[in-house]
């Protein structure tokens, strides 16, 4: 391999990267919060990709003014899927509250294919025609560039939510022990939702960025599924280590599919998550408990 | 006994045998004579629906008998599928040969995938599974191309001797002996009465801790479950293969595994009969919306057939959650008839279940009552004649936790503004259960307020939970679990929510009060001693700006001299005669010089009440609580 193949392989590493790294910290929000996997998450960014377009095609809204309207309805859908869903099922062995989650994806799979016919749709993001130049030949699209900077941005305002904020730390503690939680004071239930409306709306971004360089398809799913590898190699509660996540499976990826094919797309990150699995059960990034033994 | 009196006996015994025996047999004659009274489509249905069973039944083995969750079916499947398909195509093997390689090289996979998950817990095993399927997906295929069969195997024609099977019949009878054998292996198997193997995958299921602690080898018997269960959806998976001729990489996906482990979800975890009938509603599904359908107006019903697969799955998914949120048991339990027992709760799926109960009272145990002292209702007569009202009044309150477990047994107190109250008794009392009824319960504990009202300034507070009645001013600080392990012990402090600012107490303040806690408050509250623990507990609820303060257990496990500065404490609060406290406590003798009147509970009841000094004179307290000091050893 020579090095512009390999300079190439990086920039592509690091587009795909950062869409991974912002549906992974959705994950790892949610994770974090609930100790649940929303394994409507896929289903969660695919359909943002059909209500942006939607939304850009019927009411001609910008990408910025796409973005944030998404984001806003499916924040709307992580915080009711708690409300609704789960919150009754707080206290149960967690196979249940997650085999919901399971049946959610089977409803809104319906739903994206009674609706939107499993077409497939292009969303315009900003400038988003033309490409930059990175030497040795090898270029990214704007979209990319701008989806990168989309990803830097989310999270280090989630990691800063999490680590500086008041409601980080609330959210932190009813994640421990919501008993306690709720003696003092704390609202669970609330923080829970609200958790769950921030992982939505991070896969929405994140599902719409990779529409914005690619196309609304039915796909999206696949790709929120490939997302659980990225946030469990960097641990599941870390945003941080999701993000170095995101990365090696996106460089698994490309480099999977340069090597065998788009076949092996999911092998190679599936690949990737049950080597982590096995090496180190609980990934590389995440925190151990704190405990005084 | 009397020779007549004892004839009814064996009668009465064989009667459910004999009722068993004729309704086995007319189950028996029923299916074995289907495919004559059902048409030939109806036939197709149920002979689907018996090959959907007898892979739900293989999965049951490892998904519901040993717990482990798995979503790997398909790898199984398919690995299944493909050995015998390529034995068949490429190397000419009859079919039953050629099967049971195929389960066999299933079960090897099983037992290559076992062996990473023993290491997982819960939800990692789901995404582990899920995992190795893609790969084992990626790999077939990679297989299926080097062999130049790049669309499958083509299984040809089943045969038995020299007759092919083609008929729908004769596959409904070939998918009947399938799902008898998957079902009675697997029953027999899994039996906890009759077999060894059962028992332990119960245990191991139950309690993996427990499980090896009585010595049962939990990892050798979950690679167990795993590899019969492999070999079995292995052999599902030649038969498949057979049923439909050619076996193709695009029929076999990922959503398959979902969909079985959600037949098992929806028929009911661990039960054969569960997986038997998840398969038939799954089979049902798509024919069923057919027959709607088809009665719909004209319009309604072609836009429903243009989605029809996507209708189909939406129902599934809709019945999925459901079926988990209303009776995570499954479906089999609506054919059980145990119809009075119905409410569920999560201690009875899972042996981990919080709230457990103190201790199982009756309600009836006689109370014996107090020379000289006043009940509460009386106390609360003379107190509302006085133009005072209580605080809390606790009337008639009955604490049950799941299985009618009854810890607080009708007990009758009241709090009036300032004053402190001490909770004595033994372990088991319902001392513990009395705060949480006064401190609420939320919603996935089994400890529920039955009888009785919990009266705050003269209102109910039955129906707030524990955030509720923090933010109306009573406040616990619970036994265990009393701080947030991972929060900075300034943290600890400020994430709870604030009451009024005339109550809560500042954080200078409370520094003060505890000196100690002022010298961490940046290092994680894990590392605090048992006693700064409580401290931090304690400064955390006058943070929150209590008027009630619960306080469970202050002393337990703390060493003398803690306890002495934590009785400081709180001997400091009494001097402002506006919060009001109940200190339930083992050890009576650290009370007395601190609260205003002693209940002493046991059974569930309060057995005596009154003045604290009062109580230790008498030796009531000292005659059923022993270990406590006697009065003149007294610091």
């Amino acid at each position: 391999m020579n090095w512009p193949t390999l300079w190439q392989i990086v920039l592509e590493t690091i587009a795909l990267g950062s869409i991974y790294a912002l549906v992974a910290a959705g994950i790892v929000v949610i994770f974090r919060a609930t100790g649940l996997f929303n394994f409507a998450h896929g289903q969660f960014m695919a359909l943002a990709g059909y209500i942006g377009y939607t939304i850009q095609h019927y009411l001609g809204f910008n990408y910025a003014a796409t973005a944030i309207a998404t984001a806003a309805i499916v924040f709307g859908l992580g915080a009711v899927t708690y409300w609704s869903l789960l919150r009754r099922l707080l206290g149960f062995p967690l196979w249940a509250p997650i085999m919901v989650t399971v049946g959610l994806s089977i409803v809104l799979d319906s739903v994206i294919d009674i609706v939107w016919q499993q077409n497939t749709f292009e969303i315009h993001g900003f400038q988003a025609i033309g490409r930059v130049e990175l030497g040795w030949g090898a270029a990214l699209s704007n979209a990319a560039i701008i989806n990168i900077a989309t990803a830097v941005v989310v999270l280090c305002a989630l990691e800063l939510i999490f680590a500086r904020t008041h409601y980080g730390r609330r959210l932190q503690a009813a994640a421990e022990n919501p008993l306690l939680a709720g003696l003092a004071g704390i609202k669970v239930a609330r923080y829970f939702a609200l958790a769950w409306g921030i992982g939505g709306a991070t896969a929405a971004i994140g599902g719409l960025g990779y529409s914005t360089v690619a196309l609304v398809t039915p796909t999206l799913v696949s790709l929120g599924l490939r997302a659980f590898p990225a946030a469990l190699v960097g641990g599941m509660d870390s945003v941080r280590g999701a993000a170095v996540g995101g990365f090696l499976v996106a460089f698994a990826e490309v480099w999977g599919v340069r090597t065998f094919g788009s076949a092996a797309a999911d092998a190679t990150v599936f690949l990737v998550l049950l080597l982590t699995l096995i090496v180190r059960p609980y990934g590389f990034f995440g925190s151990r408990d704190i405990a005084r033994v | 006994m009397t020779v007549q009196g004892s004839d009814p006996l064996p009668m009465a015994a064989w009667e459910p045998t004999v009722k068993r025996a004729v309704l086995w047999s007319l189950a028996a004659i029923i299916l074995l004579t289907l495919p004559y009274w059902l048409s030939n489509g109806a036939t197709l249905v149920v002979t689907l629906a018996l090959l959907t069973a007898a892979g739900a039944i293989a999965l049951n083995l490892v998904s519901g008998t040993a717990g482990l969750m798995s979503l790997g079916f398909v790898a199984f499947l398919t690995t299944g599928g493909f050995t015998a398909g390529y034995l068949i195509e490429m190397h000419n093997w009859s079919a039953l040969p050629a099967l049971l390689a195929g389960g066999l090289a299933s079960a090897v996979l099983g037992l290559i995938v076992a062996l990473p998950t023993l290491r997982w817990r819960g939800v990692y095993v789901i995404l582990g599974t899920f995992g190795i399927q893609y790969v084992v997906l990626f790999l077939a295929n990679e297989f299926g191309r080097r062999l130049e069969r790049p669309n499958g195997f083509n299984f040809g024609l089943l045969s038995i001797g020299d007759h092919p099977i083609v008929s729908t019949a004769s596959w409904y009878y070939i998918m009947l002996v399938l799902v008898g054998t998957c079902g009675y292996a697997v029953w027999t198997l899994t039996d906890p009465g009759s077999s060894r193997i059962g028992r332990a995958w119960i245990t191991a299921r139950e309690n993996r801790i427990v499980a090896s602690a009585v010595g049962i080898n939990v990892a050798r018997y979950n690679i167990l479950a795993f590899v019969i269960s492999s070999f079995l959806i292995g052999v599902v998976g030649g038969v498949f293969g057979y049923f439909v001729g050619i076996l193709t990489y695009e029929s076999l996906t990922v959503a398959i595994s979902v969909q079985y482990l959600t037949i098992l979800l929806l028929g009911g975890l661990g039960s054969v009969t569960g997986s038997i009938i998840g398969a038939a509603f799954f089979t049902a599904v798509p024919f069923l919306v057919q027959v709607i359908t088809d009665s719909l107006p004209r319009g309604l019903s072609s836009t429903v057939n243009e989605h029809a697969s996507a209708v189909q799955m939406a129902i599934f998914g809709l019945t999925l959650i459901i079926v988990i949120s209303f009776e995570p048991r499954g479906m089999v339990q609506l054919f059980k008839r145990d119809w009075r027992n119905r409410r569920h709760s999560p201690e009875q799926l899972s042996p981990a279940g919080i709230g457990q109960a103190e201790a199982s009272v009756s309600p009836h145990t006689p109370v014996a009552t107090f020379r000289g002292g006043l009940t509460s209702s009386q106390e609360q007569i003379e107190s509302l004649a006085q133009g005072k009202q209580p605080l809390l009044h606790a009337a008639g309150m009955v604490v049950e936790y799941s299985r009618r477990t009854i810890a607080v047994a009708g007990v009758d107190f009241a709090i009036m503004p300032g004053s402190v109250i001490g909770v004595v008794g033994l372990n088991g009392a319902g001392k513990t259960s009395l705060l949480r009824g006064l401190s609420g319960f939320i919603a996935s504990e089994t400890g529920r307020l039955t009888a009785g009202d919990v009266l705050w300034k003269g209102h109910s507070i039955n129906r707030l939970d524990p955030t509720e009645r923090s933010r109306c001013g009573i406040v616990l600080v619970s036994e265990r679990d009393k701080i947030f392990k991972s929060l900075s012990v300034m943290d600890n402090l400020t994430v709870a929510a604030r009451g009024s600012p005339d109550r809560a107490m500042p954080i200078d303040a409370l520094m003060d009060l505890f000196p100690s806690l002022a010298r961490r408050a940046n290092s994680a509250a894990g590392y605090l001693s048992g006693g700064e623990r409580q401290m931090l507990a304690l400064a955390r609820a006058l943070y929150q700006g209590p008027e009630l303060l619960l306080v469970d257990e202050l002393s337990l496990g703390l060493a003398p001299v803690v306890v002495k500065s934590l009785i400081e404490a709180i001997r400091a609060l009494r001097l402002n005669r506006t919060l009001s406290m109940v200190l339930v406590e083992q050890n009576a003798a650290i009370l007395t010089d601190v609260v205003d009147e002693v209940l002493l509970m046991a059974n569930g009841h309060i057995v005596h009440r009154g003045d604290a000094n009062e109580l230790q004179e008498s030796g009531v307290v000292e005659e059923i609580l022993l270990g406590v000091r006697r009065q003149g050893e007294r610091t």
